[in-house]
């Protein structure tokens, strides 16, 4: 049974005469990557403090591990790690010193804390940056320190606010391998993120929020559907035209001399018969295969939808 | 609490602020001392800062205004001590491990035992070179060790408050108000007490709200 580590119900947050939440509900799954997306000012960053207790919701409930974020914020606070959009660190302390500090202010046994601190800079790949001192290093080191620093304490629960922001193609990719090798270790990490190529290749859930309500919570299949999104097929042969099957459901997006992109539900056997056409009319077919729309694509629509709710 | 002891002695031992704010109290006695010397030309062990006074007179003078600068100067290490970590809202990293109230009470440990440093190095100097020891040094001591105590406080709400430099002058405002009591220690040992209390309070709210800005 799948056990649901961060339950929202009804959440909302207002900053004087703005409503940047307004009855958010959602959940997270323990074991689970989960992708939480939004254009800038649709209430991530609230959310994501309220869910990691520094911000107190005006009204609904929140409960991480199952305790009340309002009312046992401790019990909650020594059980997750929070990366923050916007964090420095102290220029003058080594990385090795900072983790150590932390290991104490976690309340590691003494004799443990190297070992903690080892691991995490083993996890975070920051083992050359140990005895350094945390000044001048570039924004992808940054954010593997913070990860460092969320980590030392093997929190059930990972928090993350746009841990992406600023990483360079290789430090976003170890990023992504980072976040799989925590999932599989059985930790719950919770992000949000504006590269939504990533978080489709790495979440298992999504929550897609927009102005302040949460529009969708699930998987990213779900999402599609709840989209209406439409497969998009490619049917290319070497050299002959296509010819379109008669009675198929749908509608050419594109055609190019020897390719059709069609859009609509081609079903196993209406894709067979097509086939089976086009060869016994001597087309050499060398490609039939599916153009699944991008999390990009499918985010676009809801920010379409926006738009156009907005103007009317 | 130690933990946070440690994280701000490595961080002000590497910038050098721990050795000023130690150091400070005790070049003043003898800055004072010569300059006093020298404006009465009157240079001879034992110095004076009023040649009027007696060697104890000078004594307590001095220490009173070692005190003074030790008090007003814990206001300033407690307001410094975490200020980058205020403005760059890199606190929040440290109230998932640890109270709002530790961290204010290990800022006010902290720039008490740096101006208790400073006082036994003050007092030590002035003992020396005016070849006297103050009157009522443990009154003196309790009197200075209660203001440090509530300037610090005064000093962490400060910062709590806004990290904005200028905004340490708000804590001199507290060591102002003390001034009139000089001449009542009873009086001002309360008021040194419930500004300790009043300022840690609203500095552990504020540190709290703080970190969900």
């Amino acid at each position: 049974m799948t056990e649901r580590v961060i339950v929202a119900e009804g959440l909302l947050k207002r900053y004087g005469n703005v409503t940047a939440l307004r009855d958010a509900s959602f959940a997270v799954t323990r074991g689970t990557i989960t992708g939480f997306v939004g254009r800038n000012g649709a209430g991530k960053t609230t959310t994501l403090k309220i869910v990691s207790t520094l911000l107190r919701a005006d009204d609904g409930r929140c409960e991480v591990l199952g305790h009340d974020v309002r009312k046992e914020p401790y019990a909650i606070r020594h059980r997750i790690g929070f990366l923050p959009d916007i964090f420095e660190l102290p220029a003058t302390l080594t990385l090795r010193e900072y983790l150590g500090v932390f290991t104490e202010l976690y309340g590691i046994a003494r004799a443990d804390r190297p070992r903690r601190v080892d691991a995490a800079l083993q996890l975070t790949r920051t083992e050359e940056l140990a005895d350094r001192r945390l000044k001048a290093l570039s924004r992808g080191e940054v954010q593997r320190v913070g990860l460092a620093r969320a980590l030392i304490h093997n929190p059930d629960i990972l928090i993350l606010d746009e841990p992406a922001a600023g990483l360079d193609p290789h430090a976003r990719v170890e990023l992504k391998e980072l976040l799989r090798l925590l999932r599989e270790r059985g930790k719950t990490v919770f992000l949000s993120s504006h590269v939504l190529a990533d978080l489709e290749e790495i979440c298992d859930e999504l929550v897609v929020i927009r102005n302040g309500t949460v529009i969708f919570a699930g998987d990213i299949a779900g999402f599609r559907r709840q989209m209406r999104s439409t497969t998009r097929w490619r049917l290319a042969a070497v050299s002959r035209p296509i010819a379109i099957l008669s009675g198929v459901r749908g509608e050419i997006v594109e055609s190019g001399p020897t390719s059709v992109d069609f859009e609509g539900e081609l079903t196993a056997g209406e894709r067979a018969r097509w086939i089976a056409e086009l060869v016994a009319k001597g087309v050499d077919v060398c490609e039939v295969s599916p153009i699944r729309s991008t999390l990009e694509q499918e985010f676009a629509k809801t920010i379409e939808e926006e738009d156009e709710e907005a103007a009317s | 609490m130690i933990a946070i002891l440690r994280y701000m002695t490595i961080k002000s031992m590497r910038d050098r602020s721990f050795f000023g704010f130690i150091l400070l109290p005790w070049m003043l006695p003898p800055l004072a001392l010569i300059g006093g010397s020298i404006s009465h030309k009157h240079i001879q062990f034992p110095l004076t800062l009023d040649p009027n006074l007696s060697a104890a007179g000078n004594a307590t003078l001095l220490t009173g205004l070692t005190g003074g600068m030790i008090f007003v100067l814990a206001s300033v290490v407690s307001f410094w001590m975490l200020r980058p970590e205020v403005a760059a809202r890199s606190l929040g990293s440290f109230i998932f491990a640890v109270r709002p109230v530790t961290i204010i009470a290990s800022l006010t440990v902290f720039a008490t035992l740096l101006g208790i440093a400073g006082w036994i190095g003050g007092v030590a100097m002035v003992t020396v070179l005016t070849g006297s020891v103050a009157q009522h040094l443990a009154l003196e001591t309790l009197r200075t060790i209660a203001l440090t105590v509530a300037m610090s406080t005064a000093g962490a709400l400060m910062v709590m408050i806004s990290s904005q430099p200028a905004m340490v002058i708000g804590a001199y405002a507290f060591a102002i108000a003390f001034m009139p009591m000089e001449k009542h220690p009873t009086t001002q040992l309360f008021a040194a007490a419930a500004v300790t209390l009043v300022c840690a309070v609203i500095a552990t709210i504020l540190l709290e709200r703080r970190c969900a800005t």
